[in-house]
């Protein structure tokens, strides 16, 4: 078999207009995302109603850090930096993040690039749970009280994904059509679920799902970060450990199976830590839709689809979008603030419709 | 390269009731390719699925080496069988070359050997050209061929395929089998459904014929393929000359 190159003249005169894949280098990603990062988190600390200087919050941090000495500056500063917006901004990044990896990570899973934890039903399912927990169980005090919705919100999100895999799981030569139809039929059971929560509420647990639903970062706490974070890192490392996995689970899961992935259990484990992250995130900030489905697409198109690039790289963008959101949602209307969920699905929507159009010929 | 040899021994699968593969044996020897041919839904592909390990029989048993099939743990089993299946859907824009890398996985990382074996599949297949292509680009042809590519990389003992050639154009049908051979010549079993009768009488060192779930013929090309038994199994008259460079019987559907 001595075929040359050049003995192949269908495959050459192909190569000169074809689409030739174009891969930015990870490390620059990395470091140009988390200065980006960086920037949005000071300035996102440093505007509001009550403007703090770029140079008042470097002080204030660094005091924290025990750096230097913040004591001159005015408590109130201090406190509104240190109290309100670092907390908020630190579970934006959380959130933001976990939202994009676990988008990136669904869209593996289910070998289809339109997957997202809010359009396959993912989202409505934590929120189900998260209404039922405040409902069913809200009035618990203490330490109990600051668990139950998170576990109520990861409980049900795990089920959901479960059932919306076991209905739509790839290889059952159904499609991107079965998945989103599956994904519309169990996110309609718990809208239906939440609103029936909703209607069975008292007045006191109904003004806490009102904020909560709104999708907002308001009222945070520090408190709630720390519980928050465990929960989140442990979904976040899972998730980078298993980007080997999620290349192969591309292919499809009898490919992934041909090559030596155990498919049961890499599936459970992407599976879990989805439902962790996305139930964490759903738990402390309502349902902000379309940060798993928009982000992983344009990071797809700088570093590629290999997962040990996507996921980082979507992790930073993600949390970059949710804090300038976030901050976007409290300055643009003062003192009132608009729901971070309205933007996220003023940008997201459009941008899944035109996806739609765009693959119909490849996914369908 | 461990020989391994691949038996199926009064195998059956059962879906809803419904017998797909039944009262099948055989024993495929390392060396050897073997052509798995018959009509649409006869059981060819569901018996490449016994012996891929992705399907349990519910009667009998499929034995890789000394071992049934579906009880192999994912990872040694990928170190010896190679699996092409029919459908390659790419929705992700790997590259040509990634995607081929990715038989490697169940290697231990050496990578100047892994890019060394990665090379010459691209070469073999004719892909050099279309390494940076992204994947959900190529034609149907194309990602088979890059399918195969990704089978060859594995470098295992035992070769799967479910009609690899069905969308190739007619070089690459003889390169793909051609190369098939070369891996039976270093000592792999190699096992091929084909629906090209011709393929199978020049490329098989022997034929299965499935016919409605059974093995109705199992024996060298020549024996196999006879105009009587065609006409009883696919329903078609045809003609059987010879292939005037290899003497292969040569299968003409009569008119």
């Amino acid at each position: 078999m001595t075929t040359k190159a050049g003995a192949d003249p269908v495959a050459q005169e192909e190569t000169s207009h074809a689409a030739r894949v174009r891969r930015a280098p990870l490390l620059l990603c990395l470091i140009v995302g988390g200065a980006l990062l960086l920037a949005v988190m000071f300035l996102a600390v440093s505007i509001g109603p009550l403007r703090v200087p770029l140079a008042e919050v470097w002080q204030i941090m660094a005091g924290r850090a025990g750096l230097a000495d913040a004591s001159h500056l005015s408590q109130r500063d201090t406190s509104v930096v240190w109290q309100l917006r670092v907390p908020r901004v630190v579970l934006g990044v959380m959130v933001g993040s976990a939202l994009a990896i676990s988008g990136a990570a669904l869209q593996s899973l289910f070998t289809n690039p339109l997957a997202d934890p809010g359009i396959i039903g993912v989202t409505g399912g934590a929120s189900a749970g998260a209404v039922g927990a405040i409902v069913l169980a809200g009035s618990a005090g203490g330490l109990a009280g600051q668990w139950i919705v998170p576990l109520g919100a990861f409980a049900a999100g795990l089920g959901v994904t479960a059932l919306i895999y076991a209905l739509a799981r790839p290889g059952r030569a159904t499609g991107t059509a079965r998945m989103l139809l599956v994904g519309i039929a169990v996110g309609s059971a718990c809208q239906a679920l939440t609103g029936f929560f909703t209607y069975i509420a008292d007045d006191s647990q109904l003004q806490t799902l009102v904020f909560w639903q709104m999708g907002s970062l308001g009222k945070v706490t520090w408190p709630q970060v720390v519980a928050a974070a465990p929960v989140y890192l442990l979904g976040l490392l899972v998730l980078m450990r298993r980007s080997r996995d999620l290349d192969v689970l591309t292919l499809g899961e009898r490919q992934a199976q041909h090559l030596g992935l155990n498919v049961r259990r890499s599936r459970g484990t992407v599976i879990v830590a989805t439902a962790l992250l996305t139930g964490s995130a759903v738990a402390f900030a309502g349902s902000i839709g379309f940060i798993g489905l928009v982000v992983p697409h344009i990071v797809r198109l700088i570093v590629g689809p290999g997962h040990r690039a996507l996921l980082p790289v979507s992790a930073l963008a993600g949390a970059v979008l949710i804090v300038a959101a976030d901050s976007a949602a409290r300055t643009l209307n003062p003192p009132s603030e608009i729901p971070i969920g309205l933007f996220t699905a003023a940008v997201g929507a459009p941008f899944f419709l035109y996806l739609i159009v765009r693959e119909k010929r490849r996914v369908w | 390269m461990r020989p391994v040899t691949v038996r199926a021994e009064a195998a059956e699968y059962r879906v809803a009731g419904r017998a797909l593969v039944q009262d099948v044996s055989f024993a495929l020897e390392p060396g050897t390719l073997t052509a798995l041919v018959g009509p649409n839904g006869a059981g060819k592909s569901t018996m490449l699925g016994l012996l891929a390990g992705d399907l349990e029989p519910s009667g009998g048993g499929v034995l890789i080496g000394d071992r049934p099939a579906a009880q192999w743990p994912a990872k040694p089993l990928a170190r010896l069988r190679a699996v092409m299946l029919q459908q390659h859907s790419a929705h992700f824009g790997f590259s040509v070359r990634e995607t081929v890398a990715m038989g490697r996985l169940p290697h231990d990382v050496d990578e100047a050997a892994d890019e060394e074996i990665v090379e010459a599949a691209l070469t073999a297949g004719e892909l050099g050209n279309l390494r940076d292509r992204d994947v959900t680009t190529l034609s149907g042809g194309e990602a088979a061929r890059v399918a195969f590519a990704r089978t060859a990389v594995q470098t295992t003992p035992v070769i799967l395929l479910d009609e690899p050639t069905a969308a190739l154009d007619l070089r690459h049908q003889e390169l793909l089998l051609r190369t098939a051979q070369a891996r039976r010549d270093l000592g792999a079993t190699v096992v091929v459904v084909l629906h090209d009768l011709n393929l199978a009488a020049r490329y098989a060192d022997r034929v299965l014929m499935f016919s409605s779930s059974r093995l109705a013929a199992d024996g060298a090309p020549a024996d196999v393929l006879t105009a009587d038994r065609i006409l009883q199994v696919y329903g078609q008259q045809v003609h059987l000359l010879r292939h005037p460079g290899s003497g292969a019987p040569l299968v003409v559907p009569a008119d």
